[in-house]
């Protein structure tokens, strides 16, 4: 629907049910257009860091309308609980 | 069809403390409390808003020009109105003049959002308690009932117009509910040859829509003298307050574009400011009793739920609009406003109107204007033109304002280099008119129960002096299908429940 008014689609509709965690898939699918092969280790937390910080707002970019469906929230919790 | 159920019996109760929760015919959720002294006389009444959102706290470090889409969430009735809001902010936060076909389109669709949010006010909300009359049985006092009233043929004509508001939304704004067509300086999407005389066409309906809506008023509401009574009852439905809506430079009534004009009890001009000014005009008030904050004039001051000169509350939306205008641009919604004024002058009223329930005159009006003014729009062909964006700066701060349909709705933002928001202010139209809605609330109720008397019909007009106002306390319907979920608690003074009267 928002391509038509040439705005992107923000899964508003939430997440499709082949994808468990969207953030994840997203950053996934994102970090797979850096330059980097094999050589992530070379890289130190800086260079990473910098690379992260791209990103300007990766809870709203990516868990705009899917954050509820998550993992993420869930593990977050049991540790806690543990802790 | 028999005559509208004015009055009803009612029944003596021992309570001191009378609850009409969820109250009904209203977006959103909303709660009245009514408490009597010894003698069953009212003490006092509160209209609670029991909910609370967080929009402005979880909007912080979004992407800025994302909130158009974010904030228009807040509501399921008028998202449009959040969106344009929303956009404007955006053009004075990248300091970007939009384009004039951007201008045209963004205000075409808001007439789509007056059209539908308008009708379904007046038709879905309002009728059953002009139709059917405030005191008709509570299973029978919704829109299934008026469509029974007043027959099948004309709720498919009610239903065909909503259609067309939400029509015009979609092919403008990319949705027809939350639309994502705003952006600093303009709008992302062009218009068709096609499209455009679609929405002529549409736009022409609208306008005999808007006819037979007022011929509707006239007839239904003010040829009933009982109903007539009820406009002009000024113990119970009468404020002295200040108004505020948007104008022209003419001071003539507009929604998308203009200065905020605020005018006194007798109609003088207190200030006409712009957008950017709003925060050396607006401060909030806050009570312990509930979650919406109430805004007051800052040069009058809050006096607490009083009216008159020295207290700053004032009233937004259709009558807050008509009494700050001094007309409307479209011949038809021009002409209506002068019978308005022709009336009221009659019953000797040369400046603002100050009775609550005249809010559904003006909104009817309203309605006229909005078909009237989208087919001036929709009959201009530059609006297919392809200059749909403008030049647009480094993001910085910016306020952003238009008339929703229920009142002045005020977004503001700041932004750090990045584009991320670092602020965000919002005043919305229900907000500005909560210290009025609840002061008509404790009016209605102190004028309409005595001696412990209540009943149904009773306590549904001290609804409708809310419901007039047409507030949006969520900013989300919540009478599914419309069919009015009411609830009166009956407490004791210990506040223990004594009795339950529901209807679902
Ligand atoms: S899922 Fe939502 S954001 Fe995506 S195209 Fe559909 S309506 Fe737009
Ligand atoms: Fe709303």
């Amino acid at each position: 629907m928002c391509p038509k008014a040439n705005m992107p689609c923000r899964g508003c509709m939430g997440p499709t049910k082949a994808v468990t965690d969207q953030g994840a898939s997203m950053l996934s699918a994102v970090s797979s257009l850096l330059n980097i092969t094999d050589s992530e280790s070379m890289l130190n937390e800086e260079q990473i860091m910098e690379m992260m910080m791209q990103v300007k707002d990766p809870l709203g970019t990516f868990y705009a309308f899917t954050l509820p469906k998550s993992p993420l929230r869930r593990t977050v919790k049991e540790r806690g609980r543990k802790g | 069809m028999a005559g509208p159920i004015i009055n009803d019996a009612t029944v003596k109760t021992k309570e001191r403390r009378i609850t009409i929760d969820p109250v009904t015919r209203l977006e959103g959720h909303g709660k009245i409390e009514i408490f009597l002294d010894e003698k069953g006389d009212v003490s006092n009444a509160y209209m609670q808003i029991p909910e609370l959102r967080g929009f402005e706290r979880f909007c912080i470090g979004r992407h800025v020009q994302e909130l158009p889409v974010l904030t228009n969430r807040l509501c399921g009735v008028c998202p449009a109105a959040h969106h344009i809001a929303s956009t404007k902010a955006l053009d004075a936060v990248f300091n970007a003049e939009p384009t004039p076909t951007a201008k045209k389109l963004r205000e075409l669709f808001y007439m789509g959002q007056y059209t539908h949010s308008h009708i379904a006010h007046f038709y879905a909300l309002a009728a059953p308690d002009f139709v059917l009359g405030p005191s008709a049985p509570s299973n029978k006092r919704n829109v299934l009932g008026v469509v029974d009233a007043v027959g099948v043929p004309i709720g498919a004509e009610v239903i065909k117009h909503r259609s067309f508001g939400q029509k015009v939304q979609e092919i403008v704004g990319g949705r027809a509910t939350h639309p994502v067509f705003g952006l600093p300086g303009g709008v992302s999407k062009q218009i068709s040859e096609e499209e455009r005389a679609q929405m002529e066409d549409m736009a022409k309906s609208c306008v005999e829509f808007g006819k037979f809506t007022i011929k509707l008023f006239h007839d239904v509401v003010l040829a009933n003298k009982d109903y007539l009574g009820l406009i002009l009852n000024t113990d119970a439905y009468y404020l002295e307050t200040y108004y505020m809506g948007m104008v022209d430079k003419n001071n003539k009534s507009q929604f998308y574009d203009g200065d905020i004009r605020v005018v006194d009890q007798t109609g003088k001009q207190v200030v006409k400011f712009k957008p950017s000014e709003y925060l050396d005009i607006i401060a909030e008030h806050v009570e312990p009793w509930t979650y919406m904050k109430m805004p007051y004039l800052k040069s009058v001051g809050w006096k607490g739920f009083v009216t008159g000169p020295s207290s700053g509350i004032y009233r937004v939306g259709p009558l807050g609009r008509i009494n700050v205008c001094e007309g409307y641009t479209t011949p038809l919604a021009q002409a209506e406003y002068e019978a308005f004024r022709k009336t009221v002058k009659d019953l000797g009223v040369t400046g603002p109107v100050h009775h609550t329930l005249a809010y559904h005159w003006a909104r009817v009006i309203e309605l006229q204007y909005a078909g009237e003014r989208m087919l001036e729009l929709a009959k201009d062909k530059s609006i297919t033109s392809d200059d749909i964006r403008g030049a647009f700066n480094p993001p910085k701060e910016g306020v952003g304002i238009c008339e929703a349909p229920r009142g002045t709705l005020i977004h503001h933002y700041a932004s750090d280099k990045d584009g991320l928001c670092t602020k965000i202010n919002m005043i919305v139209a229900t907000t500005n008119n909560y210290a009025a809605m609840n002061t008509s609330v404790v009016q209605a109720a102190k004028a309409l129960i005595h001696n412990g008397e209540v009943s149904q019909g009773l306590l549904n007009k001290v609804e409708m002096a809310f419901r007039c106002y047409d507030p949006c306390n969520s900013c989300g319907t919540h009478a599914l299908n419309g069919a009015p979920a009411l609830q009166v608690t009956v407490r004791k003074a210990d506040g223990s429940v004594a009795k339950t009267l529901r209807n679902f």
